[in-house]
């Protein structure tokens, strides 16, 4: 008894642990820096950024899922290249589909779908974490990774359409004579928004380490002086 | 012996994972291949009854000569009458090739422009295919240029450069003269 519920408790964590790692401690974006092309080019607005976000986790779970499987059947010397083969084919599976079953959502998105292939989240994953582990747990780690990029595009791109654009979602939040900031929505100012939301990111995690272990220390030094 | 064997072990290998993908895409384009054909022409033809009212339906037709530019001419026709014409235009935008739709009506104005696929740039090139740019057009005819009887989208002269270059080529394929 006690060790099935052990057993969940502990997988309960392990699910925890690997989400918190792939939308904060290890964040794809943030953290690794891997996914830059992507990142940059459709965080120009929010629509774009979650259509992105949501394939690429499509293309992430699939192929994660498949190269786990066929992780011992792979070759060392060719990995690389069946890797490829697979994430590019599952990524023109996506466009396929989307074009036939959700043509409006394709219209917006059609344009970045091939950009997936080049996401080099997806091979980082495919080489450090599914070669390497079972397809079940390669296939959760999809799932948090991307969506862990998906978050990251969605908060560039809240800062740059409200900024460059005066819209969120779409939806305008300012007032008629709100003169956008244009530079935001190019190409630089995706650098210089994305070096921002980066610094940022990394003081609210450093921020929340020194917290915690402020609050492990006080507690340690209780004990000492109890004993 | 044994390098031969491994060779073929590798080549093997990746030959069966090409293979299998293959046989994926090939299942899926075949499931996929009559939706995304309707979808395109359902999109055409919604195009058409923007420009030129509900009971707008459109047909090929080989009146008109072709150009590099200009790849297909439809004849728009509304309760038994023709009405205009719907003009399939490729353009080379900023960002690779702008594809869009010009209706025109029958005495040579432009009804309509719409971008139907293209690479620009959101947020700049890519608002070539909002409403404020592509509303400037409607009426118009004879030769358009940007800056004259057009407006760019600020930050994106060459996208807009490239519509209106469509539209023009447009117009000069229903007035019979091919570029």
């Amino acid at each position: 008894m006690t060790g099935t519920n052990e057993r969940k408790k502990g997988l309960g964590s392990y699910l925890f642990t690997t989400l918190r790692d792939g939308l904060f401690t290890n964040s794809p974006t943030f953290v690794q820096l891997l996914g830059m092309c992507p990142t940059l080019a459709t965080t120009t607005s929010v629509k774009n950024a979650l259509g992105m976000g949501l394939a690429a986790t499509a293309v992430l779970i699939c192929s994660n899922f498949l190269i786990s499987l066929l992780r011992k059947i792979i070759p060392n010397q060719v990995r690389i290249a069946a890797y490829i083969v697979i994430i590019s084919g599952f990524v023109t599976a996506v466009d396929m589909l989307l074009a036939a079953f959700l043509p409006d959502l394709y219209e917006a998105l059609g344009l970045f779908i091939p950009l997936i292939v080049v996401n080099c989240i997806i091979l980082a994953r495919a080489e450090a974490f599914a070669s390497k582990n079972g397809p079940l747990a390669s296939a959760w780690d999809g799932v948090c990774m991307g969506l862990g990029f998906t978050f990251a595009l969605f908060c560039i791109a809240s800062v740059r359409e409200i900024l460059g654009a005066g819209t969120f979602f779409g939806l305008r939040i300012f007032s008629e004579g709100y003169e956008p900031a244009l530079m935001v929505i190019t190409p630089p100012g995706a650098f210089i928004t994305l070096g921002c939301v980066i610094a940022a990111v990394t003081a609210i995690l450093a921020a929340v380490k020194a917290r915690k272990k402020k609050k492990a220390a006080p507690k340690a030094e209780r004990r000492e002086r109890d004993a | 012996m044994r390098d031969l064997r491994y060779v073929l072990r590798i080549a093997g290998v990746l030959f069966l994972v090409c293979a299998l993908m293959t046989g994926l895409l090939a299942v899926i384009h075949a499931k996929t291949a009559d939706a995304i054909a309707a979808n395109e022409q359902k999109k055409l033809e919604e195009t058409v009854r923007l420009f030129f009212g509900e009971k707008a339906s459109s047909k090929e037709t080989d009146a008109f000569a072709l150009t590099a530019e200009v790849s297909a001419v439809r004849l728009v026709s509304a309760d038994g009458s023709n009405v205009g014409y719907a003009v399939s235009v490729t353009e080379k935008g900023f960002g690779g090739e702008i594809s869009m739709l010009v209706g025109v009506s029958l005495d040579g104005k432009v009804r309509g422009v719409s971008l139907l696929s293209h690479s620009e740039t959101p947020g700049l090139g890519a608002r070539t295919g909002e409403e404020a740019f592509r509303s400037q057009f409607i009426g118009k005819s004879g030769k358009l240029t940007v800056g004259e009887n057009i407006d760019a989208v600020s930050g994106a002269t060459i996208s807009s450069k490239a519509v209106t270059a469509g539209v023009n080529a447009a117009l000069a394929a229903i007035r019979g003269e091919g570029a």
